[in-house]
């Protein structure tokens, strides 16, 4: 059976989350690779979460916020960029795969973005193949 | 000024002449041990000694202790080293320090010995442990022997006994205040001779202690051997001065679930190891505190696995900070990168 990524998605409730429903709406496809799990705002992401989803066996991480200046909550998203750029940074140090967690900022209104940020991510995820983290913990 | 000198003119004399209400600093204890003390009582100064060898924990969080509620009403001089200075630092900039009625005088430090091979014995004599650690650092606790801040700046006073004549310099108006009172000479300008040398050698140490994690740590099999003996105890958090959370993320309820999400998750492979989520509290840690990391290393002295935590969170800690060209602790002006947001930064991410 081909490598079918598993892909996690922190989607924020004002933008990503609607532009999801906006693709939808606009009969646009995307992978079904991705679950997405809306989350009031990027900047409520726990930096444990994303680690934990790829601890747990996620392929690939995708957290969705607001362009800067547009928060719903005036910071959130600012908050989430410096988390993601951190979390990056302790897995570049370590030797883990950060390229398996990527942010990007979908508006409400840019459904085609949204489902070509999916696509994208997850073409690329595939072609990167499993990922290790889930079996670091191996019995 | 000699250490003897120190404790006759600067501690005996301020509580004797009622300039402070109490004395911070580390005290050798009846009972063969060593710990922070607050002094109130002349007589209790006999034993005290600020550079011995020995590393009890972060003071930062004693200050803690005594000033999150309401800061003692008279003057407490705290004598700290610089690690636990940068400590003080990032607990003010996290609203768990007040620092009005607290005087820090932080000496140039040479190091502690890992409190694992004290036990047992006793504390080595002070004046013999700094004549051999200023030859060789093999005796140290690695991040002593690695530390690229051992003198700090940020406090009111600093006592530079890297320097020839060990001399105290005020950095800033409530140190020269004190110190006017006290009536002891002090210099304008820190001379740095000592210190670079002792520097040039720390951060030559450091590198190597970063090339053997990338050695040893990086990748995800190295990580996983080296964390393999963890018993997830979360010594390491509690004994973390910047981990001030009342209750810990992985404490809470976030961490606990229905029986059979457990039974899920070992039915994926066929087995789950226990204790859960081990990896997810070392990564998750690192995310949450890496960037206020003073690499005092209370985490490593705590660790009863003796795995390498407190270098680990060093090494990532100066990684994480470095993105925001942030260094914990080094200046009171500096915004911790967990509190301060910019619209412009870090794109394209």
């Amino acid at each position: 059976m081909p490598f079918e990524p598993k892909i996690v998605g922190f989607f924020c409730h004002w933008c990503t989350s609607m532009a999801a429903d906006l693709a939808g709406t606009s009969r646009l496809e995307y992978p079904p690779n991705v679950r997405p799990i809306r989350v009031m705002c990027s900047g409520s992401v726990d930096p444990s979460y994303v680690i934990k989803a790829l601890l747990l066996g996620a392929d690939g991480v995708v957290v969705g916020g607001c362009h800067p200046g547009d928060c719903h909550y005036l910071t959130g998203n600012y908050k989430a960029r410096r988390r993601i750029a951190i979390i990056k940074k302790i897995f570049e140090t370590l030797g883990l795969e950060h390229e398996r967690i990527h942010l990007e900022w979908i508006s409400a209104s840019e459904g085609k973005k949204f489902v070509d940020t999916m696509t994208s991510f997850t073409e690329k995820i595939r072609k990167s193949g499993p990922n290790k983290l889930g079996e670091m913990w191996e019995l | 000024m000699t250490p003897a000198e120190f404790l006759e003119k600067i501690l005996s004399e301020s509580l004797k002449r009622n300039l402070v209400g109490g004395i911070i600093t580390l005290k050798r204890t009846s009972n063969d041990a060593a710990a922070h003390a607050l002094i109130t009582k002349v007589e209790l100064l006999e034993g005290c000694d600020p550079l011995m060898p020995y590393f009890p924990g972060n003071g930062a969080d004693f200050i803690k202790t005594l000033t999150f509620v309401r800061p003692p009403k008279k003057p407490i001089l705290a004598i700290l080293r610089p690690c636990e200075m940068r400590a003080v630092v990032e607990l003010t900039k996290l609203s768990q320090i007040q620092n009005e009625n607290i005087i820090y005088l932080v000496h140039d430090c040479y190091g502690t010995i890992p409190r694992k091979e004290i036990r047992g014995n006793e504390i080595p004599d002070t004046e013999k442990f700094i004549s051999e650690a200023r030859k060789d650092g093999s005796m140290l606790r690695p991040l002593c022997r690695s530390c690229d801040y051992p003198r700090a700046d940020t406090a009111d006073i600093g006592w530079l006994v890297f320097e020839d004549g060990e001399p105290l310099i005020a950095y800033t108006e409530k140190g020269k205040a004190f110190l006017n009172e006290i009536g002891v000479e002090f210099v304008e300008s820190a001379p740095d001779k000592g210190y670079k040398e002792i520097l040039s050698k720390r951060i030559e140490d450091k590198e190597k202690l970063y090339a053997e994690l990338e050695k040893n740590v990086k990748g995800i099999e190295n990580l996983a051997k080296n964390f393999a003996n963890c018993i997830n105890c979360h010594n390491c958090m509690s004994n973390c001065p910047i981990c001030f959370c009342r209750e810990c993320f992985f404490e809470s309820e976030a961490m606990e679930f229905e029986g059979d999400v457990f039974v899920e998750l070992a039915s994926r492979k066929g087995g789950l190891r226990a204790p859960t989520d081990v990896m997810l509290f070392h990564l998750g840690r690192m995310s949450h505190m890496s960037t206020s990391c003073v690499a005092c290393g209370a985490c490593e002295e705590a660790c009863p696995e003796d795995i390498n935590i407190g270098q680990i969170f060093k090494w990532v800690g100066e990684n994480t900070q470095s993105i925001f060209e942030y260094k914990a602790g080094r200046s009171w002006d500096e915004e911790i990168p967990l509190k301060e947001f910019r619209e412009d930064e870090l794109e394209p991410r």
